[in-house]
């Protein structure tokens, strides 16, 4: 009988608009204090994009050396190359004390979009003489007015080449696109990768920014935002009575996940230990359906069962509380139809609100709280959750951070479109 | 307790040579080029103007039967048409697979921007002057009025996935992966290795991808990567040829049913192969550039040969990942030298994107399918428009015309852009 290698968290690495590193985010989500600010910033100068979880302070070039490099790099590159920094120096790994060919990278990033600006030049250059858009006009001056690396900005794989290249991780290297699940289905698809001894360690986590023209048009046209009006920091509502959608936000987060063994061998200082993975589908075609919680229940079901645990066992849920009323309301019934006999022992958080909708970065920094209520016996609130919806009613963490021994945490993340992922972790 | 056993029971292909897997198996061995000249847009002065396109392919029959269909994008129907006949290929039906244990990892490429709604929007934000181009709040009116956000939401990669899943009832695990040109080959390891572990029965597995469109061509066009032979389209994709130009762009989708051994004996499944081996590595070395030394690509079909229990003689067929850009052929050769040694040169190895040009992210599903289908037919199809020989590149690359030899074993090599190298390793199913 092959005996499955253990896996546990070595480390944080995190940029998140509430500063650089864990430890600012985690005492944010602990006062359930939101970052999320008006997006005046952004100089996007549109009265229907009011608030946003910015990174106001964050300059790559604290993070990497080589220059050039960062011209080839998309924020979302230089985001994820920042947080695997931070991710190796917390878990006290350099180049000199791991061997390259055992470790790897497995992220979550989705499309990137392009600086309308950059490639503005290009399709400007393609407009005829009465200023329309020709094609024949774009192939002939439109492309070479572009920068001729663009396109190395924006693919989706960029993010995990980069943060391999910058660290000499020559181990398996993989990129999940399952919308908002993607960082927690890489965190999980890297505990598999050293469960089955192809890695030793893997640098799994996400990154995203959609605070740009592309990416903000896309959620205003799905109708994804919040629209109501209120103070920036309390406007992010999930699970409440007055939750309207989506603040967006941007960050990355990467865990230094590694095999029991290692850890030991080099006397790690441990976090957690990640002991199961699950995901699924939404099987109805429905998203906005409220009564299709089926897929939600399997994946939370599954991971579970990989862990080999029973609901009662579990302490903690880090929902995923997007604040879109009917993914709120799915998640509830989910949740309800599979702990309901455990809802005295079960406390629930959500933590978007502190950094707003990290989208498909967002499984990697709420795996960072899920896995730290195992080790601190703490549970940060739902921030700004006065009065939950009534089709929500779940034992919510409310006002303040509980203390309480914390041996299980779950989190939960659900992409739009259907995709499901659960993550258990375990203190150890 | 031995692992699982991983056969292949269904497989299903869109490419440039044809809508099936029978045409394009019957294209690929009489060594045909389903290149052309770019009708998808008007690429008339892009400097690249070829592309192996999909021809023929009926978009309609799918939409009269699936109007939630209407916004999804070319490749998604690619991949339903492909999963279509690798579902039926294997015989499956709602009742001979449990749905959760029925999963999915696939390597389905995103679609490229919206073009013409994009430029509808795009042009009246233009600014007059100043540091910026784009006037972004203008830009956000101007998309709420043009753009449909149905289209907007079917051009992310995940959403060719939430289709299969409901067209097939797959309710098992779900994953995409996007690694360039490695992708689909990844999702047919990642795949592998989820029956492996117990997590399902059965897997879809594979991708679908097209980047013929005016960003995707300009994009590549700009990294040098695509051949200008626009004159000769059929010519143009030429892996280990000494006048090789670069890559032409294909597009399509190849769909592989995984299944665990006994659960496909049990339903008496007809089995094409087993996958046996799949490594996965990184080069780390530069972005621009693949490693000089080649030690990720050699690592990862070292790892796939040391997971099937394989020595280089045991290896009957390669099927490259042979793009016909300068460096990659070259140091592709230097890697199979490196990794099989003495027997480098007695190996066969071919690279089909000589006649279905590269189809990105879809590439590695089709080229699995491939080496599948040479071990049934004791066929190596050929690596066409190979005339002159690179001193660099002088090994057994199957020129021109297919090869009639017993296939048992045979590797499939992807190295996606950005340093990510995966290696399949397929054998014969023997029953015994």
């Amino acid at each position: 009988m092959t005996i499955k290698r253990r896996v546990v968290v070595t480390g944080f690495g995190i940029i998140t608009p509430c500063g650089t590193g864990w430890e600012p985010y985690w005492d944010a989500a602990l006062h359930g204090r939101s970052a999320i600010r008006n997006s005046d910033p952004l100089g996007l100068k549109s009265p229907s994009f009011k608030y946003a979880g910015m990174l106001e302070q964050f300059d790559p070039k604290e993070f990497i050396e080589n220059r050039k490099s960062i011209k080839l790099m998309s924020r979302e590159i230089q985001m994820a190359v920042a947080a695997s920094r931070l991710a190796l120096k917390d878990a006290r790994l350099s180049p000199e004390n791991y061997d390259p060919t055992r470790i790897g990278v497995t992220l979550g990033t989705g499309i990137i979009n392009n600086d309308l600006d950059e490639i503005g030049v290009g399709f400007r250059n393609g407009l005829d003489e009465n200023g329309h858009f020709s094609m024949t006009k774009f192939g002939q001056d439109g492309i070479r007015s572009l920068f001729p690396l663009w396109f190395l900005k924006y693919l989706p794989n960029m993010p995990a080449c980069h943060v391999s290249v910058a660290n000499h991780l020559r181990g398996p290297n993989n990129t999940i696109t399952t919308s908002s699940a993607a960082s927690t289905q890489a965190i999980g698809e890297a505990y598999r990768v050293i469960e089955r001894g192809d890695a030793d360690i893997m640098l799994a986590g996400g990154t995203d920014s959609k605070l740009n023209a592309m990416g903000i048009s896309r959620f205003q046209l799905l109708g994804l935002l919040s629209t109501r009006d209120e103070a920036p920091e309390k406007v992010y509502c999930p699970f409440d009575k007055r939750h309207d959608g989506i603040v967006l936000g941007e960050g990355a987060g990467i865990l230094v996940l590694e095999s029991f063994e290692s850890a030991k061998k080099r006397g790690a200082a441990i976090y957690s230990e990640v002991a199961g993975y699950g995901s699924s589908s939404d099987f109805n075609y429905d998203p906005r359906d409220p009564d299709d919680f089926t897929g939600k229940r399997v994946a939370i079901r599954r991971a579970l069962e990989d862990a080999a645990l029973e609901p009662a066992d579990v302490d903690v849920l880090v929902a995923n509380g997007s604040g879109i009323p009917q993914e709120d309301i799915q998640e509830s019934l989910a949740v309800h139809s599979f702990y309901a006999s455990t809802f005295k022992k079960l406390h629930v958080t959500a933590v978007k609100p502190v950094t707003g909708n990290l989208v498909y970065g967002t499984g990697s920094v709420e795996a960072v709280i899920a896995a730290l209520t195992t080790k601190k016996g703490q549970v940060p609130p739902v921030a700004n959750l006065k009065d939950p919806d009534p089709q929500c009613s779940l034992p919510f963490v409310k006002d303040k951070a509980k203390s309480c021994p914390v041996n299980v945490a779950v989190l939960n993340t659900f992409g739009f479109g259907g995709q499901n992922a659960s993550l258990v972790f375990k203190k150890c | 307790m031995s692992k699982r056993r991983v056969v292949v029971t269904g497989m299903g292909a869109v490419t440039p040579l044809g809508n099936s897997v029978r045409d394009t198996w019957l294209r690929l061995t009489q060594g045909k080029s389903g290149i052309g000249t770019i009708t998808l847009f008007d690429a008339s002065r892009f400097s690249t103007r070829i592309a192996g396109e999909v021809k023929g392919f009926s978009f309609e029959k799918w939409l009269e039967r699936n109007p939630p269909l209407s916004c999804a994008s070319r490749s998604t129907f690619f991949a339903l048409q492909a999963a279509a006949e690798a579902y039926k290929n294997a015989m499956l039906e709602p009742l001979s697979v449990n749905p959760n244990r029925f999963g999915i990892y696939f390597g389905a490429g995103d679609s490229g921007i919206d073009f013409d709604p994009f430029i509808k929007t795009l042009v009246p934000s233009f600014t007059e002057s100043g540091g910026e181009i784009v006037d972004k709040g203008k830009y956000l009116e101007y998309a709420s009025r043009n753009m449909s956000a149905l289209r907007e939401l079917e051009s992310q990669p995940f959403m060719t996935v939430t289709h299969l899943t409901r067209l097939f009832d797959i309710r098992g695990p779900v994953s995409n992966c996007l690694t360039a040109c490695a992708a689909s080959s990844q999702a047919v390891g990642e795949a592998f290795e989820s029956i492996r572990r117990g997590d399902a029965d059965v897997m879809m597995a594979g991708g679908s991808h097209s980047m013929i469109y005016p960003m995707g061509v300009a994009g590549f066009s700009l990294l040098t990567a695509l051949s200008t032979r626009n004159d000769e389209p059929k010519k143009a994709s030429r892996p280990f040829d000494k006048k090789r130009d670069g890559f032409v762009i294909g597009e399509g989708a190849g769909v592989l049913i995984l299944e665990e051994l006994e659960h496909a004996r049990k339903r008496k499944a007809s089995i094409h192969g087993e996958v046996v081996g799949y490594g996965s590595t990184a080069d780390a070395y530069r972005l621009t550039d693949m490693d000089p030394e080649g030690r990720g690509a050699a690592r990862a079909m070292e790892i796939a040969m040391e997971k099937a229990c394989i020595e280089p003689q045991n290896i009957d067929y390669i099927n490259a990942h042979g793009t016909s850009t300068a460096v990659n052929d070259s140091l592709e050769t230097l890697v199979i030298k490196k990794v099989m040694g003495d027997y480098a040169s007695k190996v066969p190895i071919s690279s089909t994107k000589s006649m279905l040009g590269h189809m990105i992210a879809a590439a590695g599903g089709v080229e699995a399918i491939i080496c599948l289908m040479a071990m049934r037919d004791s066929v190596i199809p050929p690596t066409i428009n190979y005339e002159e020989p690179d001193p660099e590149c002088d090994l057994d690359y199957v020129p021109n015309t297919a090869r009639r030899t017993n296939v048992n074993i045979a590797l499939s090599n992807s190295f996606g852009f950005g340093g990510q190298n995966i290696c399949l390793a397929l054998r014969r199913y023997d029953a015994s």
